[in-house]
This record gives C-alpha cells, structure tokens and sequence, in this order.
C-alpha cells in the first residue's frame, strides 16, 4: 500500500504542462535588456590605450616620487648608526 | 532563418532578434525556474536575469552546443546559485535567532503547488516537491530537468556538461532518495 502511494507520488510530475510566462515578463526582460545595454560603456582601441598609458604614467610617476624623496631620509638615518656606531668604538 | 544567422544577429545586438529569442524560450527558462526554486516570484527574476546575462554574453557564445542548450546551462546554474544564496540567509537567520537577535519564528518550508500539475496530481506533486527540495544539486537538475522539461539524457548530458552514465547515474540515486524521503514522510503523516 506504501510503496504504490509512494510510486503514485514520483509519478505525480507525468503529464505536466509548462506554466505560461506572462506577456508582462517579456516586457520586463526587453527592460532589463535595455537598461543592461545603457550601461554597457563602448570604447574603441585607441581610448582603451590612452586609458592605459595615463594609469602606467600615472603609476610610474609616483613610483619616481617615492623612490627620490624616501632616498635623504635613509641617508640621514645611515649617517646617524655610522656615528652612533663611531661613538660607541671611540667609547670602548 | 538558420541559426547561425540568427546568433549572428543576436551577437549584433540585434533588439527584434532579441525579442524572438525571449518569446521562443522564456517558457522553458522559467519552468525551469519555478521548478527549481519552487517559487513563482523568484522564478519570474531568475529568467530576467537568464536574459540579461544571455544578452551580456552572447558575444562569447562558441555554438559548440545548441543555443536553448546554452540558455538552459545559464539557467540552471542561476537557479543555483539563487538558492545557495537563499541558504545562507536561512542559516544565518537561524544563527540569529539562536543568539535571541532576531524575533522572527522559524517556519517550514510550505507546500508548492506547480501551475502546470494535473489537478487530481497536484497534493500529491506538491509533496514530491518538498522531497525534491531535499536531494543534493546534481540529482535535482537531472531529475528536474528530466521530469518537468522532459529533457532527454542526451540532453541533460549535454546542459550539465557530465557524461550520459553519470546523468544515469545521477537518476537512478535521485529516484532512490526520493523514495527514501516520500516513505520518510508518509510515515511521519500517518502516524
């Protein structure tokens, strides 16, 4: 008796009809498709290259900056453990 | 028209083509959709979003598989995804309420009633839903696909990317734990 409920309840799916999306839905997705399209930002080559050089510019120069403004701080502080390090032999 | 033109024209962004492809096939996405999540109102945006993301992509389409194929592929995996998300609320829902953060009761997964059931099927389906909502992912698209869609093996084969045996496979365990969790469920409702 269990086992023909169950089988009668795999079964229950035979036969099934696809539900009918409504002609609101199609309107709804033609929407979407639209506004996806709105946001979608067309570039040609020669923009996407300029794009590119000007972020690389942008990267180098500040790489440039770092490197030559980092540079008399680390002098200072060498110079400092040179003498502090002179002073110590001097001292013993 | 051929549908190599007709994906040519898609690819073109052609809008009217567009339109024939969404009347074509918003059926099959979305009674994919509604037997997926069980849900009508998720299931009509889930098949916005197949569209949207068919439009997005379509440029990437290799027609190596049929076009419905391709779509059906997109369809599933966001019917997944959806409810992966969905779980994670739950959970963290659950979490919530252990902790005494949230108020809201835990409730239980009600009864679906598919539109597309025969009436004198429909108590019945919406019972083998509730033990299709409990199968792993794989065993559910393949038996999903199968039953709603009346996809061949072939063609589950090709949606799922797997191999003819492993949608076999996949079948035969699906049938099995269904089984299992209806004989579950009888037991528990007779008592």
């Amino acid at each position: 008796m269990e086992d023909a409920n169950i089988e009668k309840t795999l079964n229950s799916l035979d036969g099934i009809n696809r539900p009918v999306a409504s002609d609101h839905l199609v309107e709804r997705i033609m929407k979407g498709i639209e506004k996806a399209e709105a946001t979608v930002v067309e570039m040609s080559p020669f923009q996407r290259w300029s794009i590119a050089a000007g972020i690389f510019l942008l990267i180098t120069l500040n790489v440039l900056t770092a490197t030559r403004y980092s540079s008399p701080g680390k002098k200072a502080e060498s110079a400092f453990v040179q003498e502090y390090f002179s002073y110590m032999n001097n001292q013993y | 028209m051929s549908e190599t033109l007709f994906i040519q024209s898609l690819k073109e962004g052609n809008k009217e083509a567009f339109r024939i492809l969404v009347n074509d096939l918003k059926d099959k996405v979305f009674n994919t959709s509604v037997s997926m999540l069980q849900n009508m109102e998720d299931a009509e945006d889930i098949t916005q979003e197949v569209f949207i993301e068919v439009f997005n992509s379509v440029k990437n389409f290799k027609g190596d598989a049929k076009l419905s194929t391709w779509i059906y592929r997109i369809t599933v995996t966001k019917c997944l995804e959806h409810q992966r998300k969905k779980s994670r609320k739950k959970r963290f829902g659950f979490m919530q309420s252990l902790f005494g953060e949230s108020d809201k009761p835990s409730r239980d997964i009600p009864h679906f009633y598919h539109p597309g059931v025969q009436l004198e099927n429909k108590e019945r389906a919406s019972i083998l839903y509730l033990a299709i909502d409990q199968l792993p992912e794989r065993q559910r698209t393949a038996f999903i696909l199968n039953k709603t869609e009346d996809l061949s093996y072939a063609e589950i084969a090709e949606v799922m990317e797997i191999s003819l045996s492993s949608v076999e496979s996949l079948l035969v365990r699906a049938k099995q734990n269904l089984q299992e969790h209806l004989k579950e469920y009888y037991t528990k409702n007779e008592k």
